[in-house]
């Protein structure tokens, strides 16, 4: 009768032992998912930063790529899907002359999860006014004139 | 075996799993609370900056106004001599126009401001957050007319002469907070024993002289160099004064 219960018990806790792996497997991957997700954030904002005093697209990219190779080395570099600098042509005055990066990241999710949880894609984005000389606006008389509409 | 021992491993299971779905619910509350702190600081300081920069702005096309205003005073007394016409029409458009940029570009950076704030984080607001300043006209840019002998209008110079040198009292400097009030991280926060899930940022930004030329010695305020840029400065207010600043709200 000792013997056959201390086997219960062992198959109990066999049972369990999935379930536990399964959570104990969620804590890290949604760790590594907020951990990510906050590394981007800090990437697109030194991003614009960077655009925001006059560093090419390009360069702007490389710039993102270099700093998670050299600053974060939990994430994948690989795993930057797309890096989108364009300012999107928006019909506001106070916009037109914004900086803005955009990050898509994609994580891969590991081990047994993957049959549980699909890949998690992060988007990022941040933008702020850039060059305080009035050269980046559109100031001529006509375009004042066209985006308040009167005069 | 007695019968006492039987619910034991259950007992130690349920335990083991309480443990462990709280170390998930901490996991997740940490990184969502860091997370919305992160992107709430960079919005509150691209709203900032963005403020500071239009102000920047209206004080670049003023200074550059100044130099126009010195050429169409240049025509006009031209005129003066060849016609005897005394209207001085150049000069006063360029003031209407430097009057124009002095009082919309407080509105746009103000509007730009939000909208920027906005656009980097929807669920949050913000407000300005005018400390030190006394009169609290936070987003203007704080130029007046210089007056010859009291009643001939000149170029535009700095509202006070001690203008740079203590700025955060009474120049141009923006001055903001952000709030946001989440409610999944209120529950949590609750449930671990905290009293509010509100998170708050402040951030403070100025336009700034780059550099000196030697126009800008001159004509009792010094706004003739047309180069202004705008910068972030480190910020540091009391936990008190923001709670105080909020419930006022």
């Amino acid at each position: 009768m000792l013997r056959k219960e201390s086997g219960q018990a062992l198959i109990e806790f066999v049972l369990v032992l999935p379930v536990i792996t399964l959570l104990w497997g969620g804590i890290y991957f949604f760790g590594k998912c907020y951990l990510a997700k906050q590394r981007i954030e800090v990437a697109v904002r030194y991003g614009t930063w960077l655009s925001r005093t006059g560093v090419g697209s390009e360069q702007v990219s490389e710039k993102i790529r270099g700093m998670f190779c050299r600053n974060m080395p939990e994430l994948d570099e690989s795993g930057i899907v797309e890096i989108d600098t364009t300012t999107p042509d928006v019909d506001n005055y106070y916009r037109a002359t914004d900086c803005r990066v955009e990050i898509r990241y994609r994580l891969n999710s590991v081990g047994v999860l993957t049959t549980v949880l699909p890949d998690i894609c992060i988007s990022e984005e941040c933008r702020m006014a850039g060059d305080p000389w009035y050269y980046g606006m559109p100031g001529s008389v006509s375009n004042f004139r066209k985006y308040y509409g009167k005069q | 075996m007695p019968k006492k021992s039987k619910g034991q491993v259950l007992i130690l299971g349920l335990i083991l799993l309480t443990a462990i779905l709280f170390c998930l619910a901490l996991v997740l509350y940490m990184g969502k609370n860091i997370s919305d702190r992160i992107r709430l600081q960079n919005a509150v300081d691209a709203a900032t900056l963005t403020a500071a920069v239009w102000q920047a702005r209206g004080l670049n096309v003023i200074s550059d106004l100044n130099y126009a205003l010195l050429i169409a005073a240049g025509g006009d007394i031209t005129k003066l001599f060849s016609t005897g016409d005394v209207d001085f029409e150049l000069v006063k458009g360029v003031q209407k126009m430097q009057d124009d940029v002095s009082m919309s570009m407080a509105g746009a950076a103000a509007l730009a401001g939000q909208k920027v704030f906005k656009e980097n984080d929807p669920d949050a607001q913000c407000y300005p957050f005018p400390a030190s300043i006394k009169d609290g006209k936070m987003y203007s840019l704080r130029v007046k007319r210089y007056m010859l002998f009291g009643e001939v209008p000149l170029h535009m110079v700095k509202d006070k002469p001690d203008f740079w040198e203590n700025q955060a009292e009474t120049g141009p400097l923006i001055r903001l907070v952000a709030v946001k009030d989440s409610q999944p991280i209120r529950l949590v926060s609750r449930l671990l024993g905290k009293s509010s899930g509100r998170q708050v940022a402040v951030a403070q930004a100025l336009p700034y002289l780059t550099d000196k030329n030697e126009m800008d010695t001159g004509g009792g305020g010094g706004l003739w160099n047309p180069v202004f840029n705008a910068k972030l400065v480190p910020l540091s207010v009391s936990v008190e004064a923001v709670n105080l600043f909020i419930t006022a709200q």
